[in-house]
């Protein structure tokens, strides 16, 4: 295992990302950018070890080894 | 929010106007209604209603003993004192009107206690002029505790308190509070109401509000009937009621249904109420609100109570004395009003009994106490 | 013709038909659906997503409607969840209204009334808006009420059952006693029974399942929105009352009965 690279969860599946990656560049990783560039559209909700973090504060929050990062969205429902 | 900014909302003219414009369609559909509403009340209290009072009468009947059964809870007003610091134009404890003034010390209080005791009551109201500096929170605080062993149930009908102080007095045993805001009608408060505290109908609207904060398990409610539009004034009543009950919903509420009687210095009704009329408002407030206790007192003549008590009553006063030690020593020139039942104790309850009611002489309280 | 509006928490609703966004056949069908309701609230839940890249279909159609939107926190079985759940929700749609609702019993998905009271408290105190979905338990309303939640929305029926207004009664006493608003939420399975919630004195009704299953949603959406107003504009303006069957009467007092021929 490469020294520059940590674990993590997201959604409880295992994850390899390197170290420094933000909260936002995980985002990014995972698919959920929409548009040129890429962003991440509304109805996205993140929490990182169950506490929420507000979406500006997304790229300045840094992911560390054993994270668990839980990615929500907005679905139908009544 | 309390209930003085709703009533700043309400419109007295245009309540009148309901009432006086009520026809008889709106009282035989309130009638129909089984729960009635507000609107329904209006029309019930009406000119137009007085055709249905016959029907009025017995669906109160029916409604009264479906709740309450056949008791009829009875009670003893214990007059402390008749000092004041208000005047008020129907009132004979008013400060300007010069009659003897007394206030009951421990031993006087007791032997009270005792008197009463003897006559068999345990549900207690307490009644003071509105005096704060002698009649006041330290007063109360000295008294309860020598009442409150004759007094399981006990309640109070005192100048109006802080939400603390009825905190206080509620963990000393006081389990009732009648406060009676006279009337609804602002130019009229301020008309009868000439010098004192009472003259602030800000406070003395939100007294019940307290109450309900304070955990009062009962709030007492009344108008005195005729200082301004009766009907008006019991309308009011009923948007207060009816805020009290959604807001203050462990509490009981029970309405009193005092008639502007001549006392020392008094003045005339500018709105009388008949005896007639009285039993159609008695009959109103039962349909509107079944639960609500009504209670009716020895102001009104024996003939009276005897026929209205068993249609909507729920809780009423027999041999009682409007003077400060009047127990143990009676003596008239004391007294707030003349009473018009003058029937000792026995004699009410044995024509209460007649007409097949159950005297219950000790009020369900807080379960824990 | 015009019912009053219905005021929440400062915001004032035309519309008294609550919708919810669920179970629809596709996210075009849901759209044109609730844009023939006239609703101006509509609900929408919150899940973990599955990372298949799949975009979130729901969102622009709803805006485009400027409907507003009331995530709730279905799949909560706690109040711990479900104030997590209602604190992504703030996140994810900026906004802090909430349908709280906590059903730990998959089957009826019946509201568990100690957990929902707890998280009223905990989310009121975080200033959201909470409008509790609950049983029609008038003390629990009451509860609710004084915990500071918005509105109270009580069930007429099982979620998705279809029944109509089973808690008719109880759902009486908490129309008479509610200080907020009251919603009739879960079983209403036809216009009529919409109807008659608001006839009772209901504040609003949130539909979802009878729109959405519907033959034609679009069209049913309609259905309730002339049945919800029609209910209401009977309750404004004095329904009248059906007769109770005529009861016996005892002789009155013959003191009463001279005061009754008294000419005063």
């Amino acid at each position: 295992m490469n020294k520059q690279t940590m674990d993590f969860f997201v959604n409880d599946s295992p994850r390899q990302g390197l170290i420094g990656l933000s909260l936002a560049g995980l985002l990014l990783a995972e698919g959920l950018g929409r548009g040129e560039p890429p962003q991440i559209p509304a109805g996205v909700a993140v929490a990182l070890n169950q506490a929420v973090i507000p979406r500006l504060k997304w790229a300045l929050t840094p992911v560390a080894a054993g994270d668990r990062i839980d990615i929500f969205s907005v679905i139908a429902g009544g | 929010m309390s209930f003085y900014q709703q009533w700043q909302q309400l419109d007295w003219d245009q309540l009148q106007a309901q009432v006086v414009n009520a026809t008889a369609e709106q009282v035989a559909a309130a009638l129909a209604r089984p729960r009635k509403s507000l609107a329904d009340f209006a029309a019930l209290i009406s000119v137009a209603a007085e055709p249905y009072l016959p029907q009025m009468m017995q669906a109160a009947q029916r409604l009264t003993r479906q709740r309450f059964g056949q008791g009829v809870s009875m009670y003893l007003p214990l007059y402390l004192t008749n000092l004041c610091a208000n005047d008020c134009s129907y009132c004979g404890f008013s400060m300007s009107n010069a009659i003897k003034r007394k206030i009951l010390n421990e031993q006087e209080v007791l032997a009270e206690c005792e008197a009463i005791a003897r006559l068999g009551y345990q549900n207690l109201l307490l009644v003071t002029g509105e005096h704060e500096r002698k009649g006041g929170i330290d007063y109360f605080r000295r008294m309860l505790p020598l009442i409150k062993p004759y007094a399981p149930y006990l309640m109070m009908e005192v100048q109006p308190l802080a939400t603390d102080e009825y905190a206080e007095l509620v963990g000393m045993g006081l389990d009732g509070v009648m406060v009676y805001q006279e009337t609804y009608h602002a130019p009229s408060y301020a008309a009868h109401h000439l010098r004192g505290k009472k003259q602030d109908m800000a406070w003395r609207m939100d007294t019940p509000d307290r109450l309900g904060q304070a955990g009062v398990d009962k709030i007492g409610l009344g108008v005195l009937l005729g200082l301004a539009d009766w009907r008006t004034d019991s309308l009011m009543l009923a948007h207060h009621l009816q805020y009290l009950r959604k807001t203050y919903w462990r509490s009981r509420y029970s309405l009193s249904f005092p008639r502007l009687r001549p006392c020392t210095g008094g003045i005339s009704p500018v709105s009388p109420v008949s005896e007639r009329q009285l039993v159609q408002l008695v009959c109103a407030w039962r349909l509107l609100d079944p639960e609500l206790e009504l209670s009716l007192s020895t102001r009104e003549r024996p003939e009276l109570r005897d026929a209205l008590i068993p249609l909507a009553i729920t809780s009423v006063s027999a041999g009682s004395s409007t003077q400060p030690g009047g127990y143990a020593q009676p003596a008239k020139e004391l007294e707030q009003f003349h009473i018009s039942d003058e029937r000792p104790t026995n004699a009410v309850a044995q024509a209460l009994k007649q007409r097949g009611l159950e005297l219950i002489w000790l009020e369900r309280g807080p379960a824990v106490n | 013709m015009q019912t009053q509006p219905l005021k929440i928490a400062g915001r004032s609703f035309a519309s008294r038909l609550f919708t919810g966004t669920g179970k629809f056949a596709s996210a075009e069908l849901m759209a044109q659906a609730i844009a023939a309701s006239g609703s101006e609230l509509t609900t929408l839940a919150i899940k973990r997503v599955k990372l298949t890249g799949e975009d979130p279909q729901i969102l622009a159609p709803l805006r485009g409607l400027g409907v507003n939107l009331l995530p709730n926190t279905s799949g909560a079985r706690t109040a711990e969840e479900a104030c997590y759940v209602a604190r992504l929700a703030r996140e994810a749609l900026g906004t802090h209204w909430v349908k709280l609702e906590i059903h730990p019993d998959p089957r009826y998905l019946m509201p568990d009334p100690i957990e929902t009271l707890k998280a009223a408290e905990q989310l009121v105190k975080e200033g959201f808006v909470v409008l509790p979905y609950c049983g029609a338990d008038p003390m629990l309303c009451k509860r609710l009420e004084e915990a500071g939640c918005a509105a109270v929305m009580p069930l007429g029926a099982a979620i998705g059952s279809n029944q109509g207004l089973t808690t008719r009664q109880m759902l009486q006493i908490i129309m008479e006693q509610s200080g907020v608003p009251v919603v009739v939420d879960a079983g209403l399975g036809a216009p009529s029974h919409a109807a008659e919630a608001m006839e009772l004195g209901a504040d609003a009704v949130l539909v979802n399942t009878a729109i959405a299953v519907a033959g034609n949603p679009v069209v049913m959406a309609q259905a309730f929105a002339l049945a919800v107003q029609a209910g209401r504009l009977a309750y404004e303006h004095g329904l009248g009352a059906v007769s109770q069957r005529a009861v016996a009467s005892s002789p009155l007092d013959p003191f009463l009965l001279r005061l009754l021929e008294d000419p005063a």
